[in-house]
């Protein structure tokens, strides 16, 4: 591995319910718990609001791992959010697999807002995953070499 | 056939029974059709029917304004209505559906690479036989060597759509999977590879977009502005995500009638892209489109006991 590998890190765009991840986050940070700094956290109304194309998005704009995390099922403050959004992505990571995009790259996960130390595992798998596939450049649009 | 559904059509419109017939009519070239929009009884002597037909007809119910509408109808034009009643976009009392037998179609994709590049001058069917013509050459063989995958293994059972139920339809032999079978073969690397090469073939025109029946939004997303989610040219990046955008907005309602593959001006066929999100959404949602119109859609609702085995 060249040193120029070795100093990658990877970028991990996380979108994250307003009500139950965002809050498990808040609570993984308040209690000081270590996890890999490399996600940037998109804060959204409820998983359900996520549109395939935003995470596809993600990926062309530079991301090379997308999070996708919600409400457990039953908890979702608008009843069934996450319940719709479990079928998109389901549906979305079989696209993905269909054109040869790693399912490392796309994960979801339910975190509540108790749910600190699972927020820091979460990411700290998720980052391991990426890390381990190395840059994503498939879908990524020439010139758009890095997101902030 | 065609001399039947001429004095139907003209007979449907001389009664007042349909303000207009959406049919097919001879194109300009050898082995093309159009579509025919025939409003008076006179113009319904230009429908014809054969396996050259083309477009999918369903596509333009949305777009016409007469009260009742006839509607030539094979299987891929029937699963559509259906998806399109079963969404609200199209009233069921609004169309007659025409129901013809079908046995296949022609691919031209197929038709020109047997001919290797070879320019038809004269083409036309016989029977069982399509006979084609150059400047200095003739070929004459079955047409169902240039059968069009997507109708191999259709599937033809009546969705209780028709007015007038086809006869006599005997589906070609094959599976239409079986394109999709391969694709699903490769490794990860050579899938990429296929994906990007299609997409940098593509020229970003939405050919595909516009001889969808399914393909329904007012305003497209490559069509919008602020923001503008893909750029205006064909950047492969951008053709990539327009493609995956496309199949997701398709998944559950796309009826495999292949008319984005057929409308294609550089050849580009994803349909494996629709065929996978067809397979999920029956292996693991036990969902079909196009034979029932009171079906559930597949994305936007959900059942509680849904599999969640790659959710952390």
């Amino acid at each position: 591995m060249t040193s120029a590998n070795a100093a990658w890190e990877p970028k991990i765009v996380a979108f994250l319910c307003h009500w139950c991840s965002y809050a498990g986050a808040d609570l993984a940070g308040i209690s000081r718990l270590q996890y890999p700094p490399n996600v940037r956290v998109l804060r959204v109304p409820c998983s359900g609001a996520v549109n395939p194309f935003y995470i596809l998005k993600a990926l062309q704009r530079g991301a090379d791992g997308v999070l996708v995390s919600g409400c457990h099922p039953g908890d979702c403050h608008y009843l069934a959010g996450n319940l719709v959004a479990r079928r998109k992505f389901a549906l979305l990571r079989k696209l993905l697999e269909q054109v040869g995009i790693e399912e490392q790259r796309v994960q979801f996960s339910w975190v509540s807002a108790a749910e600190g130390q699972k927020f820091a595992d979460v990411i700290a798998k998720v980052v391991g995953d990426v890390k381990a596939l190395g840059p994503a450049g498939f879908l990524l649009k020439a010139g758009r070499t890095s997101c902030p | 056939m065609t001399t039947n559904l001429r004095e139907t059509a003209a007979r449907l419109l001389a009664e007042g029974t349909v303000q207009l017939v959406l049919g097919w009519e001879r194109g300009t070239l050898p082995l093309r059709t159009t579509p025919l929009f025939a409003r008076e009884p006179g113009e319904a002597g230009r429908l014809v029917y054969d396996p050259t037909c083309d477009q999918n007809l369903a596509g333009y119910l949305g777009r016409v304004k007469e009260e009742r509408v006839a509607l030539i109808a094979r299987p891929c034009e029937a699963r559509a209505l259906v998806e399109q009643v079963r969404e609200n976009r199209i009233d069921r009392d609004r169309v007659l559906a025409i129901g013809l037998p079908c046995s296949g179609r022609i691919s031209r994709s197929a038709l020109a690479s047997r001919l290797t590049g070879r320019v038809i001058r004269e083409g036309r069917l016989a029977a069982d036989r399509l006979v084609v013509a150059g400047d200095d050459w003739r070929e004459e063989f079955p047409w169902t060597e240039v059968l069009d995958p997507v109708c191999r293994g259709c599937r033809l059972p009546d969705p209780g759509i028709y007015w007038a139920a086809p006869e006599g339809a005997v589906p070609p032999e094959g599976d239409r999977f079986a394109e999709f079978d391969r694709r699903r073969s490769l490794s990860p690397e050579q899938r990429r590879d296929e994906f990007r090469q299609a997409a940098e073939r593509c020229l970003a025109c939405y050919a595909c977009r516009q001889a969808c029946p399914m393909c329904s939004c007012a305003e497209c997303i490559t069509d919008r502005t602020a923001p503008a989610w893909l750029g205006p040219a064909a950047d492969p990046s951008d053709t990539m995500l327009f493609h995956l955008v496309r199949a997701m907005h398709l998944a559950g309602r796309c009826v495999d009638c292949g008319a984005c593959a057929r409308a294609c001006p550089v050849g580009v066929d994803l349909r494996h892209l629709h065929l996978a999100l067809e397979r999920e959404g029956s292996e693991r949602f036990d969902h079909c489109p196009g034979l029932d119109p009171a079906s559930r859609p597949l994305v936007g609702g959900f059942r509680p006991d849904d599999r969640e085995e790659f959710i952390l």
